[in-house]
């Protein structure tokens, strides 16, 4: 599967500061709790704290599933399908 | 740190509840036949078209109450910092004013004002990020602005945060490298470099504001940024200005009013209301040493930062945190002083104790030259270059230090303030406590804007004349007595 994902607010300099990104996974479907931990284990080079805290997204980052709310498709536990966008979008000030 | 903390009230009652997971709607709530698209107040599922509608009709609402009279043609000076807030904040002022409004279409103007602060780009400490392409974000920004602006038919001025230092052409250079020296100076206080620097930009925009015959500003401030303003405004000895902070309408000296019509509107909503506007996101943090810094991770944060952070985590738990802040602080008031003297850094109300304070070190002052054979500004200026006005305990004025070099024994002499010498130091009591703690100790190093002086000078100099002719005024028994 391919998920597409967006960072933006800043949030991008964590992922070698590109904001746009394309990820092969396997399989045809991932949870997004997944997903987020995967993405830190392999993309984010340095403060991962910055981008995963307690177990979710860190607070003050949003995080749009196809452009929605992602609390319409669950929050954290949300499914992600082949083909999906997520956005992450920081409204942090400060790091 | 995982622990949920709870907030309870002196009764035992819960008031924060954690949000609770929900299975929402299928369809939009307003209009049940499209997709939704945001959770909008923990419980409606609203599509594109309904959200962009209950935002517009809320933000009309507080616009209403921002207008000081809704008979006449006022133009509003809008701040745009190219940030989500500012630019939906323009969107839903097109929504009230804009060619294409057909109901309930108002009538007022706005004229926009940028800060640029491009000059203080490359003092966040990422090494990586290198100048040229720092430049280029700068550019881009102006450009798109200047391109918004246009398609709204709203004018634009854009102010160079070094402007604070004037704006002669021929000085541009210089002014430059003393606001960067400035910030540098703070070293690691990031607490002071982001305090001044919201300092300053408030202050251009009034000047600016000013300049176009102004006297209402629109700014975009979410209500997340205002409950951690709230917050830490509270944490640095700013609370008497809280109130006024953070309200609808915040009254800047006498002269300026400033509006928060966003102050009801999560982050959250707005940066969804961004995105379906389908700008480019050329947002860099408004704040340059708020930046994520990838160099230190020892890196200290800020008074701000950790507020932001705190609040964030307790909005994540419940999503009443905010708001419940916020209609809180409605309720309360400034203590209003029986006369005005605001801050000559950050224009805040001074407290009752502040004034007494400066009044006494002035008046004191006054007292000492009129005993001391009574010589003026004249006379003494020279040898008591710098004697400081700003302490009158003359054991611990820093003045002391100069009078030993220059075997100077005038130390009763104190200097009058209302000296025309340009390097009179700063009174530190025409400052509020927080910018008197921000500017402490390198006040006398430091190269400050002149409007600091400027609006020191002239607070004390009002007081001293007021001092002066006291004595001739009737007082309000005198007048009595006349009349009858
Ligand atoms: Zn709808
Ligand atoms: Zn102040």
């Amino acid at each position: 599967m391919i998920v597409n994902i967006e960072l933006s607010g800043g949030l991008e300099i964590l992922f070698s500061n590109k904001k746009n990104h394309q990820f092969e996974l396997s399989g045809d479907s991932i949870p997004l709790k997944q997903l987020v931990y995967w993405m830190r284990d392999n993309h984010v080079k340095e403060r991962p704290e910055l981008f995963v805290e307690n177990g979710t997204v860190r607070p003050g980052i949003l995080v749009l599933i196809n452009d929605t709310d992602w609390e319409l498709e669950g929050g954290i536990d949300a499914i992600i399908e082949d083909g999906d966008t997520v956005s992450f979008i920081s409204t942090l000030h400060g790091g | 740190m995982s622990g949920v903390p709870s907030c309870s009230t002196d009764d035992g009652n819960t008031v924060l509840n954690a949000t609770p997971k929900r299975v929402y709607a299928k369809n939009c709530i307003r209009c049940k036949e499209s997709k939704p698209i945001i959770v909008f107040r923990t419980t409606d599922t609203l599509c594109w078209p309904c959200y962009r509608e209950v935002i517009t009709k809320k933000f009309k609402n507080n616009i209403s109450k921002s207008r000081s009279d809704k008979r006449e043609l006022e133009t509003f000076a809008v701040s745009l910092s190219g940030g989500p807030s500012s630019m939906v904040m323009l969107d839903l002022i097109d929504q009230c004013i804009g060619e294409n409004v057909k109901r309930a279409k108002m009538f007022f103007k706005v004229h926009a004002i940028h800060i640029d602060q491009s000059v203080l780009r490359g003092l966040n400490g990422n090494s990586n990020s290198n100048d040229s392409e720092d430049n280029n974000t700068g550019l881009a920004i102006q450009k798109q602005l200047e391109e918004i602006c246009s398609s709204y038919k709203v004018p634009l001025t854009i102010v160079p945060l070094e402007n604070i230092y004037g704006d002669a052409n021929e000085t541009r250079e210089q002014r430059r490298q003393q606001l960067v020296e400035v910030f540098e100076q703070m070293e690691s206080n990031n607490t002071s470099k982001e305090d001044l620097l919201e300092h300053f930009r408030a202050q251009l925009v009034y000047e600016t504001a000013h300049k176009l015959g102004l006297g209402r500003i629109l700014n975009g401030s979410s209500s997340n940024r205002l409950a951690i303003r709230l917050l830490s405004s509270t944490s640095k000895g700013r609370g008497n200005s809280v109130p006024n902070e953070t309200n609808l309408l915040d009254y800047h000296r006498t002269s300026t009013t400033v509006c928060h019509p966003m102050r009801d509107f999560l982050l959250k909503e707005i940066a969804i209301y961004h995105r379906y506007l389908g700008l480019q996101d050329l947002t860099v943090p408004s704040n340059p040493f708020h930046s994520i810094n990838l160099n230190q991770s020892s890196h200290k944060a800020s008074i701000n930062t950790l507020c932001e952070n705190f609040i964030n985590t307790l909005q994540d738990i419940s999503s009443q945190t905010i708001h419940t802040l916020l209609r809180s602080v409605d309720k309360l008031h400034s203590p209003v002083a029986d006369e005005s003297m605001f801050c000559s850094v950050c224009s805040c109300s001074l407290t009752k104790s502040e004034i007494e304070t400066l009044k006494k070190s002035v008046g004191e002052r006054i007292n000492n030259s009129n005993s001391n054979n009574n010589t003026k500004c004249s006379t003494t200026t020279t040898n008591n270059q710098a004697t400081s006005c700003c302490s009158t305990d003359s054991s611990k004025s820093c003045c002391s230090n100069d009078n030993n070099n220059n075997n100077n024994n005038n130390n009763n002499n104190n200097n009058n303030c209302c000296s025309d010498n340009s390097s009179t130091p700063l009174n530190l009591h025409t400052l509020c406590y927080s910018c008197r703690n921000i500017l402490d100790k390198k006040s006398t190093t430091l190269t400050l804007p002149p409007y600091i002086k400027e609006n020191s000078k002239t607070m004390v100099h009002s007081y001293q004349l007021r001092n002066e002719i006291k004595d001739f005024l009737l007082n309000d028994d005198d007048d009595e007595d006349d009349d009858n």
